[in-house]
């Protein structure tokens, strides 16, 4: 694989997601708009105690991990197939598909600027949410908190590629991957502590890798360590999961030179 | 290659460019079976032109993105696209937006693109459909200061025809 292919892709899609300026700006807007409201619904929760917040200090710092590790997980397994899906529909996909391109140089290219944006996104949100709110980040650990969001990355790129997938196939994917993200999300702890799930939903909840994203983000963003099992059974999913993936892709993409439908939307 | 409107040109070029695969039969390109990794470096594309480019960026922006997925060093990605807009007199076009660009100059540049990488084997479709005369002049150029690279045109024009070594009909299958 070369890193040549990987860079153009996401320089070139650094430069379509600039021309649209006022939606850049809008992003990070609304994101931090999302972490006021978490800020106020947290006044209404004071005085729970860490314990039953996955040892986050407060209930805004709680939801403020659910925010940014939700928008990397989103990134990661939506971006690809969001990505693919706007190449299909300005007909650029077949100019790509002959090109002497690798399918996992695409869907690496494909995903790399949405997850950069997700994580340049993330540090403002956390920024914000520290100086204009007071989120307690005394004790991060920065370089634990930047692993365990790339292995977060890297564990849902596998699911993505995958989404990318039925997306050459059925043409859209993404209604699939958002349900997935949302699902996921809610079952793991973004918004609200795992234990307060019904008995039986707990257990799926535990074993999700969007729990270990989570649980390793609160880890490295409130007590400075711990967060390493996390981020290994993150990296550990990824791995199984990337390469069973891209030959997933390069299978429907060989079935949509085969039925000819790989110029359609 | 000529043909009746619906006689398979397009099909045939999709084919051999490796974007479609042939029901029957078996296409190899410099000892590479069609659609294959290695055919596809060999092979240099300008298909339906009109949407084929990334609409909010410019020519050039275009032009240097596809060169970088055939050439590793950007330097020379960047030198050789350069060169193209040189040779073809394209710099105007290469600095609009695509957005902007007419369907003759889109046409310009997807004939850039495919020479991007210094193919051996060029496939046109009705490359010349909408160039005014000097844009024709250029194309047809640029193809004869390459003698050692194959082309093959799908084209409905009789100066285009004039131009090929051997010309190949196509027939409706009834």
């Amino acid at each position: 694989m070369t890193t040549s292919v990987v860079t153009a892709l996401i320089a070139r899609d650094y430069r379509i997601t600039r021309s649209y300026r006022l939606a850049f700006a809008l992003d990070l807007v609304y994101g931090i708009a999302e972490v006021a409201v978490y800020f106020f619904i947290s006044k209404t929760f004071a005085g729970v105690s860490s314990a039953k917040l996955s040892g986050a200090p407060s209930y805004f710092a709680f939801a403020t991990v659910g925010i940014i590790v939700t928008l990397v997980i989103a990134s990661a397994s939506s971006g690809i197939a969001q990505r693919l899906r706007e190449e299909q529909l300005a007909g650029t996909l077949e100019a790509l598909a002959i090109q002497p391109v690798r399918t996992s140089e695409l869907a690496l290219g494909w995903a790399g600027f949405a997850c950069l944006f997700a994580f340049f996104r993330a540090a403002t949100y956390v920024f914000f949410a520290t100086v204009l709110f007071g989120l307690d980040v005394q004790g991060a650990s920065i370089p634990g908190l930047i692993l365990v969001l790339l292995a977060t990355a890297t564990a849902m790129l596998g699911i993505g590629i995958i989404v990318a997938a039925v997306t050459v196939l059925f043409k859209r994917g993404g209604t699939f991957a958002s349900f997935a993200v949302f699902g996921m999300s809610i079952l793991s702890g973004s918004v609200f502590p795992v234990s307060v799930l019904p008995g039986w939903l707990e257990p799926l909840g535990q074993i999700l890798p969007t729990r270990f994203a989570l649980d390793g983000t609160r880890h490295a963003l409130f007590d400075g360590g711990g967060w390493a099992p996390d981020a290994l059974a993150l990296a550990a999913f990824g791995l199984v999961a990337i390469p069973l993936a891209v030959w997933l892709l390069d299978r429907a993409l060989l079935a949509a030179r085969r039925s000819g439908t790989i110029g359609q939307y | 290659m000529t043909g009746a409107n619906g006689s398979g040109k397009t099909t045939l070029l999709r084919c051999i460019a490796g974007s479609l695969t042939p029901t029957s039969g078996e296409i190899v390109v410099g000892r590479h079976a069609a659609g294959s990794r290695e055919a596809r470096a060999l092979t240099g594309v300008s298909l339906a032109q009109e949407r084929s480019f990334y609409l909010r960026l410019t020519g050039r922006a275009n032009l240097r993105f596809f060169a970088r997925l055939r050439i590793a060093s950007r330097r020379a990605a960047y030198g050789h696209v350069d060169a193209l807009e040189e040779e073809l007199g394209l710099s105007d076009i290469a600095a609009e937006r695509c957005d902007r660009c007419s369907t003759g100059m889109m046409q310009q540049l997807a004939f850039a693109r495919a020479l991007l990488g210094d193919p051996r084997l060029l496939l046109l479709d009705e490359p010349t459909r909408s160039l005014d005369d000097a844009a024709t002049e250029r194309l047809w150029g640029a193809i004869d200061r390459r003698p050692k690279l194959a082309v093959l045109i799908a084209t409905h024009r009789e100066d285009d025809i004039q131009r090929c070594d051997s010309q190949l009909e196509l027939t409706l299958r009834s």
